[in-house]
């Protein structure tokens, strides 16, 4: 009984001293990886990482700092770094990944596929493709931030205020990239140049057709492809309206939208409908038109509904006709909607898309003028 | 050897661990696709049938485990051959399972741990609930199922945010074999394999109403995995789960609720640990009790450590590797199942029906 006890006893006292994992590891042997981008030359991966460098202690910093390397794979980049700061690479806190447009040209599944296949990055880690520009670049010029690329993931989480960029994770990527019917688009970054500095602006998206990128889309363009798949959750409409010669510039600002993609049989002929429905204020008017009058108000509407409608239709017909590439997920719609004619149209779907008839109706609902109900007037 | 005896919650409380099981990380029959839910139901459907077959049999031979059952119906030397195969099938399953826990913590959190470190941690736990008794394992379940509750329940109300209806649509689209086809699958595994379960419960006929026990876990076990499947497929969409080898995991860990929830994928490494460790410990009871029964031993608790430390050392060399678990598991296994899960149970209920109907008239 007394051994018993006592087993028992330096049993649990152990429980302190050897708990843990296999190899434990001290926070100061690893390098923690914040993001990092990837840029291929010829059959090199030259991969650059922004690496968290806390010290401890009563005034808790953290900097950061980059170290590149190259490799064959991806995973082989990864792990020569250990040739330079002599520390194994921990992912699970990478919030951003930053890939060339040279090399996603070339394909961008032998890119991701570690991140797909590893266990320590996550499936949340956003894409971005640097536009013809080397992604390393992009790190270069991080600027001043804590952490760069915490600060790319909270603009990328802001730009649902803006929608001139699509906030891409990497599953969702990946299960857009395997899906027929849907071609995958990533935001865009660039540098440039303000106050005398170079700095990283995020705009527009990156078309891919396959795995391969084929063009980008600017920042209004993006802001039509966000309306036709339905991911708009805010941002601005601006336009310079003329109402009987009296010139106005006007922001409305998006406070909710619901698209609707409705395939259809008329004439024989596939017809695509599109109908947005945005609820919006009046965020600013640079002029003098009364729009208490309901007359007025419903002018302003109409502009507006014909301006996204026709920008909804430009974007289309570039998609149509410059990429090839559906972007929208029509294919998917149609899937969903008419599986037996998919089934039919599935295997010409490419050449198809070039052609299909596409109709936009948009609806805009003003709900509120904001705080003031008549613009500014000077009475002179 | 002391009368075991447990109630009805308990036993429904352990069947349905077991039936969660190893299917939580898994998950089942994605060659469905979109249309994974009809195809559980389906499954669920034939389960009950199936159910039917084992219930009537406990029912039969009331305070008898299968391989009493089995020995009486078949006589001495076919019954022992019978017993022989069913001791086998729990014991491979056993030794799956336990292969599939290590397998899923390896890949998950300790690539670099040597695989028999995580085996006898796993394994010297299961023997020791073995050797301490049903009693133990039942009134074990019956806590830490609502502990796994709570748990699902609140992770899966928390991945709303990412479902997307879209996932699940179109219904039907390759027709309905490849949904029936993982109706099956889904079906052995792992509803079917609560056929362990005749061989380790020996039901009191006053206290326990096996009728009840089996439709009540099956129906809640069933609800389980239905809702977990859905969510999945809801969540991560068809082509993108069916390249995962964990969907469940990689369900929670795209939850990210503001900067502070997130990253709670390990609360489903505890469910599936929990309940791959009440399924191994059935699998090793039922085993266990199959020996003792063709040796005629008194009692099974002097073959647990053996029968426990083979199968240890079973699981480390059945596969060589995931990639071959996986083919096993969803190609090979429904149909290397089927006759320990429906043909046997199926001409024993036959032929012991005709055994008492003879026994009657002679009397």
């Amino acid at each position: 009984m007394k051994f018993k006890k006592a087993l028992l006893i330096s049993l649990i006292f152990n429980c302190f001293f050897l708990s843990g994992c296999w190899n434990y590891r001290e926070i100061e042997q690893f390098s923690i990886v914040s993001g990092f981008s990837i840029d291929k030359s010829e059959n090199i991966y030259n991969l650059t990482f922004e690496v968290i460098e806390s010290a401890g202690g009563r005034d808790k910093k953290t900097s950061t700092k980059l170290i590149s390397s190259e490799g064959l794979t991806i995973f082989d980049a990864i792990r020569n770094i250990i040739k330079y700061p002599g520390k194994k690479l921990y992912f699970s806190h990478a919030k951003v990944v930053i890939i060339s447009s040279e090399a996603a040209k070339e394909g961008i599944i032998p890119l991701l596929d570690f991140i797909n296949r590893d266990i320590e990055p996550r499936y949340n880690t956003k894409i971005l493709i640097s536009k013809n520009i080397e992604a390393e670049k992009i790190l270069e010029n991080g600027g001043n931030t804590e952490i760069f690329c915490y600060s790319l993931d909270d603009m990328l989480d802001a730009q649902k205020n803006l929608s001139n960029a699509p906030k891409v994770e990497v599953w969702e990527f990946i299960d857009d990239l395997g899906k027929i019917g849907i071609s995958p688009t990533l935001p865009t970054i660039t540098l440039e140049k303000k106050n005398n500095k170079v700095i990283p602006k995020i705009e527009g998206s990156a078309v891919f057709k396959g795995d391969k990128l084929v063009g980008y889309l600017n920042g209004s363009e993006t802001k039509s492809l966000l309306f036709i798949k339905n991911k708009i959750k805010g941002g601005l409409l601006t336009k310079k309206i003329d109402i009987e010669n009296n010139y106005a510039n006007i922001s409305l600002e998006i406070f909710n939208n619901k698209t609707k993609i409705k395939p259809k049989i008329e004439n024989n002929k596939l017809l695509i409908e599109i109908s947005t429905d945005t609820d919006v204020s009046i965020g600013e008017i640079s002029g003098n038109i009364d729009f208490s009058k309901e007359e007025e108000r419903k002018k302003i509407k109409s502009y507006f509904e014909e301006d996204l409608e026709n920008q909804i239709k430009d974007l289309i017909k570039k998609a149509q006709t410059e990429y090839e590439s559906d972007i929208f997920g029509f294919g998917k719609v149609i899937k969903i909607k008419m599986p037996s004619l998919w089934k039919e149209i599935e295997p010409k779907w490419k050449e198809l898309f070039k052609t299909i008839d596409v109709s936009v109706k948009s609806n805009i609902n003003i709900k509120n003028t904001a705080f003031t109900s008549n613009p500014i007037k000077a009475g002179d | 050897m002391t009368k075991e005896t447990i109630s009805d919650k308990q036993a429904i409380s352990m069947i349905v661990m077991f039936i969660i099981g190893s299917s939580i990380v898994f998950g089942v029959g994605s060659e469905a696709k979109q249309d994974i839910w009809l195809a559980i139901i389906i499954a669920l459907i034939w389960a009950f049938i199936i159910m039917f077959i084992y219930v009537k049999i406990y029912s039969l031979f009331p305070e008898k485990n299968l391989f009493q059952i089995i020995d009486f119906v078949f006589g001495k030397y076919i019954g022992k051959f019978i017993s022989l195969l069913y001791i086998w099938y729990s014991f491979h399953l056993g030794a799956l399972v336990l292969n599939d826990t290590f397998q899923f913590i390896k890949v998950v959190s300790f690539p670099e741990t040597p695989e028999y470190i995580l085996l006898i941690f796993m394994g010297t736990v299961c023997i020791w609930a073995v050797k301490e008794g049903i009693e133990v394992l039942c009134r074990m379940s019956s806590f830490f199922i609502i502990l796994l509750i709570i748990i699902i329940i609140l992770v899966s109300s928390l991945s709303f945010s990412v479902m997307n209806i879209n996932n699940l649509r179109p219904t039907l689209y390759n027709g309905i074999n490849p949904v029936l086809n993982s109706a099956f699958g889904i079906f052995s595994f792992p509803f079917a394999e609560t056929v362990i379960f005749l061989g380790v419960f020996n039901f009191e006929k006053s206290k326990n109403n096996p009728f009840r026990i089996y439709y009540r876990a099956l129906l809640f076990g069933g609800a389980i995995i239905f809702i977990l499947s859905l969510r999945n497929i809801l969540v991560l969409g068809s082509s993108f789960l069916e390249s995962l080898y964990f969907p469940s995991y990689t369900t929670v860990e795209l939850i990210e609720i503001g900067e502070f929830l997130q990253r709670i994928e390990v609360a489903v490494s505890v469910v599936f640990l929990y309940a791959a460790f009440i399924k191994i410990s059935s699998c090793l009871l039922c085993s266990c009790k199959g020996i003792e029964n063709i040796f005629n031993l008194d009692s099974y608790k002097i073959l647990v450590a053996p029968v426990g430390l083979l199968m240890m050392t079973f699981a480390c060399n059945i596969y060589e590797s995931i990639m071959e678990m996986m083919e096993w598991a969803f190609l090979v296994y429904k149909y290397y199942a089927f006759p320990f899960q429906v043909i046997i149970p199926l001409i024993i209920l036959i032929i012991a029906k005709i055994k008492t109907k003879k026994q009657l008239k002679s009397i």
